[in-house]
């Protein structure tokens, strides 16, 4: 059975692209039937801040998990937490049926990552790993469990915990890494949580619409002029001292400076080069993503903690791929946000820092198959030039724009339609929305921070030579400096709302 | 025997692989595919411009990619015999 994108519809109901845009939807439309006073997400199952010693004294799963909406106060946190399973096992093997994953494989598998998942998540949000020594919500647990010590890391300890103990099944355990792989889809997950995440966006701009438009455009803007100045200088460098030949050099300065992996096959398919050089560029981008994951939040966070929106902004310029620049910008804003509480008391919102990792990425995506098409256009007229004449269809733009980036921006679009034309009903479809947007993504998020360390097996760097070398060269020394510089230019003296002081 | 319109394209160990019914051709480059084509219409007794358009068959990438982009490329291309 051929995989082949000749009408515009082709892939809808066969590729992870569609099926994020379609989960995302499913969930946002869940959500939105709140509007009609129906609660329809209230029962997925969320984690609760716990203590160690007051657990093991009287242990309870009402300690360590509950249910998101108090109209299913009812269910038992285990009743929840099975019901957010079969839930979203049913919906996403209905999903990996139709993209012709093997079923029974993906179950097994999906199975084994969500409740690894639903472990690392638990544990992370034991109160010595997460409670800030602040007043939150009203709460201040680092203070009412009178912890003697804690790392203060907020909801950032259940990221790096989940990521830590996906690279170590995917790097010490590989047989039985290779038994769940089916279902760690980093990608998948990801481009359904920025769907969702769309949701945020929408009540952030009933919010601040001025901040949240600003965001955007300074993201576009910062996107454009970053990538601009990226490809020339790596593909400069590729060609001059690493003495890579045009194709190799043109596929990997996409795949670094553009969005990696999906960056790399669209300008290899652009210039028609031989599928071996993305997947070889797409292995490398891989790896250094993980590194890129693992070294640039903390770093930002320490080196720039008064400039949140900059370093998010900056994250998203820099890390690639979808999964690791969500990931990392997610990572960013728990550290950046614990670390400005523990500091001045004061308590920014949470997911600005993280949207501003994804707008920028959103923007490159848009732009890879615009960039795409202009490269095709130049490689035929000037590069490789033949005998005959050849036309590259509008097609192309279409089938390689991101499917999922529609779906973010359309419920965006629908909340903005809902805060101009139906302010009445603002109220109601915040209730859903606020649940989608909130349990539902980060349970995603928290999917894709498991899988992408299982899918990342750090022995392929061998034998990529001078590759590998390029890559740290320009990713070190062109790519985080001047996606610095620029996010500096563009976001400088963007500051998050301040939810509590 | 092969006709003008499409044909699906792929590429399996260093090699091109074009496909249109029961037509096979294995080659190096894309430009040698064209002109094997070429010639190939030529002996068939085709004349003046033809358009072909190669649909490149994604399977030819390994299933963890697929999750990153699912469109390698269509090439649209004429040959003046």
């Amino acid at each position: 059975m051929s995989q082949i994108n000749k009408k515009w519809y082709q892939g809808m109901f066969s590729n992870e692209d569609w099926w994020a845009a379609w989960l995302g939807l499913f969930f946002f439309g869940l959500g939105l039937l709140s509007i009609w006073g129906l609660d329809a997400v209230g029962w997925i199952a969320k984690p609760k801040t716990w203590e160690f010693s007051n657990l093991i004294h009287d242990f309870s799963w009402s300690k360590l998990l509950k249910v998101s909406s108090k109209n299913y106060h009812h269910l038992h946190p285990l009743a929840s937490l099975f019901i957010t399973y079969f839930v979203f096992l049913i919906l996403t093997s209905i999903g990996a049926y139709f993209q012709k994953l093997n079923v029974k494989k993906y179950i097994i598998g999906f199975t084994v990552i969500f409740f690894l998942t639903w472990l690392t998540w638990i544990i992370g949000h034991e109160a010595h790993l997460s409670a800030a020594n602040a007043t939150v919500k009203g709460h201040n647990y680092y203070q009412e469990y009178n912890l003697s010590w804690g790392l203060q890391l907020g909801g950032g300890a259940s990221f790096i915990l989940a990521l830590i103990i996906g690279l170590i099944i995917g790097n010490f355990f590989k047989g039985f890494a290779n038994k769940i792989k089916e279902a760690a889809k980093p990608e998948w997950f990801i481009k359904a949580a920025i769907v969702l995440l769309g949701i945020k966006l929408g009540i952030m701009s009933m919010k601040a619409m001025g901040f949240t438009k600003e965001l955007a455009l300074a993201g576009a803007a910062a996107a454009f002029v970053a990538y601009l100045l990226f490809w020339p200088i790596v593909y400069f460098i590729g060609r001059k001292y690493f003495g890579l030949n045009r194709d190799s050099a043109a596929v990997l300065s996409s795949g670094i400076s553009i969005c990696g992996v999906s960056a790399s096959i669209a300008t290899a398919g652009a210039i028609k080069a031989k599928p071996v050089i993305p997947i070889a560029v797409s292995t490398l981008i891989l790896v250094f993503a993980m590194f890129e994951l693992i070294v640039l939040p903390p770093l930002y966070t320490n080196l720039a903690p008064n400039q949140p929106i900059v370093n998010g902004a900056a994250m998203g310029m820099t890390v690639k791929t979808d999964g690791a620049d969500a990931a990392a910008g997610a990572i960013l804003d728990q550290l950046m946000i614990s670390k400005h509480l523990k500091k001045t008391g004061e308590h920014w919102e949470e997911d600005w820092i993280l949207s501003a990792a994804i707008l920028t990425k959103v923007w490159i995506d848009i732009f890879i198959g615009i960039w795409s098409f202009i490269l095709a256009y130049v490689w035929i007229k000037k590069v490789d030039r033949g005998n005959i004449k050849e036309k590259i269809p509008l097609s192309e733009i279409w089938f390689r724009l991101p499917k999922f980036v529609m779906a973010y921006i359309l419920v965006w679009l629908i909340y903005l339609g809902i805060m101009y034309f139906f302010p009445d009903i603002i109220g109601a479809a915040k209730s859903g929305a606020h649940i989608a947007q909130g349990p539902y993504r980060k349970l995603l998020f928290m999917l894709t921070f498991l899988s992408i360390g299982i899918i990342t097996d750090f022995s392929k760097l061998k034998g990529m030579g001078k590759l590998a070398i390029l890559y740290a060269v320009a990713l070190f020394a062109v790519i985080a400096p001047i996606a610095y510089f620029v996010a500096y230019l563009f976001h400088h003296g963007m500051m998050p709302p301040v939810v509590a002081k | 025997m092969i006709t003008p319109g499409e044909f699906i394209l792929s590429f399996q160990q260093g090699a091109w692989i074009c496909k249109q019914d029961a037509f096979r051709c294995y080659t190096e480059s894309l430009d040698e595919l064209d002109e094997i084509l070429l010639q190939k219409f030529k002996q068939a007794g085709y004349k003046g411009k033809i358009e072909i358009k190669y649909l490149f068959d994604f399977d030819a990438f390994p299933v963890w990619m697929r999750q990153y982009m699912p469109h390698y490329f269509n090439r649209k291309i004429t040959l003046t015999i």
